[in-house]
């Protein structure tokens, strides 16, 4: 079942595209996790979702829901902390979401309660909003967030600012939600944040949508390997398995192969190559690290722009 | 829209804003009776004595008669609106939280709707407070005075009702305001601008021409004085002063909705 679904949306602040013709697909049960460098999109992204800006063109589909009537409805199932958590400054945890329990008609008063017992804020007496570390406050944002048990949550970079505790239980709370069967659009500027707990990922750079992967495929992606390219891939599988005992191995076109063992030892991969009448033209190490895959992303989209808009070529923007 | 307002009326409760602007106009009433006492009698003082029988020689600022004297100057109330529509609306926008409510698929009219009711009933408690204060301030300090003529409290009702109908068009402008501006600074001074302008220009204009005074029928602020005095008004008189109230209340509220609909929420 399709949760959140955009189609060529678009908004743009003064001539320039905040964000420029973005389609994803959120599916119930994801944790997707929308990826870019500040200021690439994701937050303006949200504020549309959310019906805080208009797009200037484009679609949105919330719950299966595209007409404004249906899209406010449908918004009633949905939980969102856009940019930093707001909330009134001189009230404390609980009556900052009484406050929402009220507005919102939610009937069950102790639904507050569960709410920072989730977060785990409720041995915060009379402190006051104004006086919670950003932590506390991402979590009362979060607590507030779900206070009617919404089906989907969007939560704008809600790591930002933490320490590594903080982080550590975040991203345990985010599980924890989408176990309970809570879909997540979960936005950060730094990949390996999210890595963890994502099971889809969307880059966004300069308000277009670059990379849409999922789990599995980033984790091949970094996955690090020795890619061989050889005369015949299929001969050259037989002697792997026979000669080396290799079974971790990819066959990935007719003359190329990934080896995932021998990372340490390539040069008895092609000496056993050889050995078993296989030519090799070329033998190296591939795959990155999140970080080094999403900068090669981010990077390969720069030099693109680059090329279009200033004329220059790649070499030079290095 | 109900539990828009309840929930804002739980959040009003617990601030303090709301206590210091009541206190603020119990001490306006306490200088009022105390600068009266010293002798600056009201005019309406004696309208209202002569209207009524009495002898204004024998006028002491009680209870009963300090009323004329707070619906004369009513108009005063209209700066002690402006924390009450700030504190109600203006919220929202300075701590972020209306994106919390807008995120949650609430109609924009509907949110608009909700405040414009809160401060309309923040304004009539403001109102009823003022008098009530008034009364017992001058009750503590000279007593009740005796029985009241007949018709007195009909004749009080009268004319702080037209009062109130204008009362309720300045808290119209003033919640567009909050809503169009959102910034308290701004709102303060295009309010208190707004109050205290058209006074000043229609003056330097009957400086200019004697025919600019008619502008004057149309002066939110002017009203509410005119209508202290409202059994020395003609039925024009008392019609352009509804005529003003009825398009401070639509003009701004069709304004502000069409705005707030269209408007980025940051």
């Amino acid at each position: 079942m399709t949760v959140l679904k955009t189609q060529n949306l678009t908004k743009r602040y003064g001539g320039k595209a905040a964000v420029d013709n973005v389609s994803l697909t959120v599916e119930k049960g994801d944790i997707y996790g929308l990826i870019g460098q500040n200021g690439a999109g994701k937050t303006t992204l949200m504020r549309l979702v959310a019906s805080l800006a208009r797009p200037d063109s484009g679609d949105i589909e919330l719950f299966g829901q595209t007409s404004p009537a249906g899209l406010n409805a449908a918004r009633a199932r949905m939980g969102c902390v856009v940019e930093i958590p707001a909330l009134y400054p001189n009230l404390t945890a609980e009556q900052n979401l009484e406050v929402y329990r009220i507005q919102r008609g939610i009937p069950d008063k102790g639904v507050v309660r569960q709410s920072l017992e989730l977060v785990s804020l409720t041995d915060t007496g009379k402190k006051k909003f104004k006086n919670f570390s950003l932590g506390m406050k991402q979590r009362l944002g979060l607590a507030l967030a779900v206070l009617n048990s919404p089906d989907f949550l969007m939560l704008d970079e809600p790591i930002n600012g933490l320490d590594p505790t903080g982080i550590i239980e975040m991203r345990d709370l985010m599980k924890k939600l989408n176990e309970q069967g809570i879909t997540l659009l979960v936005s950060s500027h730094i990949l390996a944040e999210l890595a963890q707990i994502s099971t889809k990922y969307a880059i966004i750079h300069e308000g277009r949508l670059v990379k849409n992967i999922t789990q599995e495929q980033l984790r091949e992606e970094c996955k690090r390997a020795l890619s061989v390219t050889v005369d015949d891939a299929s001969k050259a599988a037989v002697v792997l398995e026979t000669a080396l005992n290799i079974r971790n191995y990819k066959q990935i076109s007719a003359n190329e192969l990934r080896v995932y063992e021998y990372l340490d030892n390539p040069a008895e991969v092609t000496f056993r190559l050889n050995q078993g009448g296989v030519r090799v033209a070329s033998l190296h190490e591939v795959g990155d690290s999140l970080e080094d895959y999403y900068t090669k992303i981010i990077g390969g989209q720069r030099d693109a722009a680059s090329n279009e808009g200033f004329g220059r070529g790649t070499e030079e923007m290095k | 829209m109900g539990k828009f307002i309840r929930a804002d009326i739980y959040r009003i409760v617990r601030g303090k804003a709301l206590y210091i602007t009541f206190v603020l106009l119990l001490a306006l009433n306490v200088l009022t009776v105390a600068i009266e006492q010293q002798g600056t009698v009201g005019a309406g003082m004696y309208e209202l004595d002569e209207a009524y029988g009495h002898n204004p020689a024998h006028t002491r600022f009680d209870g009963i008669h300090i009323v004329p004297v707070l619906y004369e100057s009513m108009d005063n109330t209209a700066y002690y609106l402006l924390p009450l529509f700030i504190l109600a609306a203006a919220p929202m926008f300075s701590h972020g939280t209306v994106k919390n409510t807008l995120s949650c698929g609430t109609a924009r009219t509907k949110l608009y709707l909700s405040k414009l009711i809160l401060t309309s009933g923040l304004t009539v408690a403001m109102m009823l407070f003022y008098l009530a204060s008034g009364v017992l301030v001058a009750t503590i300090f000279h007593g009740y005075g005796g029985t009241s003529p007949d018709g007195y409290w009909l004749h009080v009702l009268k004319i702080c009702s037209a009062q109130l109908l204008l009362l309720l068009a300045l808290n119209c402008v003033g919640t567009f305001l909050v809503f169009a501006f959102r910034r308290t600074a701004i709102v303060n001074g295009v309010y208190i601008a707004f109050c205290l302008v058209p006074a000043v220009v229609i003056m330097a204009l009957t400086n200019v021409s004697e025919g600019f005074v008619r502008i004057y029928d149309f002066d939110l602020l002017g009203n509410i004085r005119k209508f202290g005095f409202i059994d020395a008004l003609t039925a024009a008189d008392i019609l352009k002063g509804f005529a003003t109230g009825a398009f401070y209340i639509i003009a701004p509220t069709i304004a502000g909705i069409a705005l707030f609909k269209k408007a980025e929420i940051k």
